[in-house]
């Protein structure tokens, strides 16, 4: 049961941070450096 | 009353908060106050202090207690609740932090200001720290809850005690320090629920979480062990968290004012990879341990709010339990702490020193933002004590922000009109309130549509349509004012309030 959860979550979580990772990666110059 | 563990976690706290700040005074004894430090750490808050600080201020009672309680008819579909807080995540570290950090803006109202004008500024301005405030009798609720576990004392009682430890940790040092304390908090709660969870399943037959998943099988619920539950979960819970969720806290002070206090804009973008993990995987741990409560009889008799909490003292080692229990208590500190300061700030900034002290120095701004800590935790404790229910106040309070998250993204990319903004916040505000307290939704047999989908529904509706049909300013992006603005805050990035 433990391992089911943590790895349907863990899959949700990584495609949702890879995901704004890459939009974050493609707007990078929008990014202001102060 | 458990008085071992009492004690071990209030030293832990006490060391804690002592211990950090005396290091924080003397690392800073020679570096002089400018403004802001107090509340936004100087503008100069690192990638891991952003990154856990806003993972924790957004990880309180709701993410604890509540997915506990949750768990037990939901199932694991219960962690829906966190991985909304991913997504949401997501949407500061990428947006809404990078632009308030972009404007140099201390409070939320003021992005209202620069958009729409003041009037809309100080509208806006009250009802967050209405909202915010709400939130912190939620939060203080779950203090009591946790006090409540550790002491045997009544609920009230706990939230009482509960509420002043709160105070006291909030009034000792501000942002900074509370960013500090998170990153070490971060490491014990993650120790702690790890080893929490291996003694669990060391504690049940098999030494794992087996027996567990046969309760659930045998009792014909096979969707309780899937995050996916069922479709309808799905549809309703799931997708309904994550539009409450994403949409109010994106523009919430309580979670912006960390991205405030960052350092630079490439910093929050990188606090999205530690701050979402974080935040979401927390949800796991809790809705296993959930989950495992209500399997074991001698637990499921207690219900579903004190089952988990009590499971644990009970089954844990004494040493672990108290680390666990500090865990929780600091974490749900760290939101109290959070939904303390940022209505507090809003009313240092937005109405002490905008309408009666233009030149308070920060010595004078401190003392004001302590004061209103110390009033707005009594009032909390008050409110808390009555204990009114918690999952109802707070989608009606999540939702009194859906139509400003919109407002501010018309202003910013699309065009500013102020009446258009005012009539979109107070039409769906009204909604909202006529959605709690009036018998609308059953006149329209939509019981089960939650406030945040039919504040979105008005928000739209009327915001695009108002635009689309009546002109207005340019979009502030676009605009020469911004670029104005730009140069200030390249200047004088210490500086909020225009």
């Amino acid at each position: 049961m433990f391992w089911s959860i943590f790895v349907q979550s863990t899959a949700f979580i990584a495609a949702v941070v890879v995901l704004g990772g890459i939009v974050g990666w493609l707007t990078r110059s929008s990014v202001r450096r102060d | 009353m458990k008085i071992g563990i009492l004690a071990a976690v209030l030293a832990y706290l006490v060391i804690l908060v002592v211990g950090v700040g005396t290091w924080l005074a003397r690392r800073e004894t020679q570096h002089r106050a400018v403004e802001g430090d107090f509340a936004l750490g100087g503008r100069n808050l690192s990638t891991p202090v952003v990154a856990v600080t806003l993972a924790f201020s957004v990880l309180g009672t709701a993410h604890i207690l509540g997915v506990f309680e949750l768990s037990w008819t939901l199932g694991a579909a219960a962690v829906w609740f966190s991985l909304a807080h991913v997504i949401l995540l997501v949407v500061v570290c990428l947006s809404t932090g990078l632009w308030v950090r972009r404007l140099g803006v201390s409070t939320v109202p003021e992005i209202l200001e620069l958009l729409f004008g003041e009037k809309t500024r100080l509208m806006v301005s009250c009802v967050m720290a209405g909202v915010v405030a709400g939130l912190l009798t939620v939060e203080t609720q779950g203090l009591g809850i946790l006090m409540s576990t550790m002491t045997g004392w009544p609920l009230h009682e706990g939230a009482i005690a509960g509420g002043l430890i709160g105070i006291f940790y909030v009034i000792m040092a501000g942002m900074k320090e509370v960013g500090y304390l998170n990153v070490i908090n971060a490491a014990v709660k993650y120790g702690g629920l790890i080893l929490a969870t291996l003694f669990l399943a060391a504690k049940l037959p098999g030494g794992d979480f087996k027996s567990v998943s046969d309760f659930y099988l045998a009792g014909g619920h096979a969707e309780m062990l899937s995050i996916y539950g069922t479709p309808t979960i799905l549809m309703t819970f799931a997708l309904g968290t994550v539009i409450a969720v994403v949409f109010s806290q994106g523009i919430s002070q309580m979670l912006l004012q960390p991205a405030m206090g960052a350092r630079d804009e490439a910093t929050i973008r990188r606090a999205l990879w530690i701050a979402a993990p974080i935040n979401g995987m927390f949800g796991v741990f809790a809705v296993v341990i959930g989950l495992t409560a209500k399997s074991l009889p001698q637990f499921q008799v207690l219900g579903p709010k004190v089952a988990a909490t009590t499971m644990l003292v009970t089954l844990l080692p004494p040493w672990l339990a108290a680390l666990l229990l500090a865990s929780f208590l600091t974490a749900v500190l760290s939101t109290f702490a959070m939904a303390c300061l940022a209505p507090a700030t809003l009313f240092s900034v937005d109405i002490y020193k905008r309408l009666y002290r233009p030149d308070a120095t920060e010595a004078q701004m401190k003392f004001v933002t302590r004061t209103a800590i110390v009033v707005l935790g009594a009032i909390a404790i008050a409110v808390a004590s009555a204990l009114p229910p918690i999952l109802a106040s707070v989608n009606w309070l999540f939702s009194w922000l859906v139509p400003v998250f919109w407002v501010v993204i018309f202003g910013l990319f699309w065009q500013r009109n102020a009446a258009v903004a005012a009539s979109t916040m107070l039409i769906a505000w009204l909604v909202n309130c006529a959605w709690s307290f009036t018998s609308l939704p059953a006149l329209l047999s939509m019981n089960n549509v939650p406030n945040a989908y039919v504040t979105l529904a008005v928000t739209l509706a009327i915001g695009v349509l108002g635009n689309a049909l009546l002109p207005g300013k340019q979009a502030y992006f676009k605009s020469g004012e911004y670029l104005a603005r730009r140069v200030q805050v390249a200047i004088m990035p210490g500086a909020g309030a225009a």
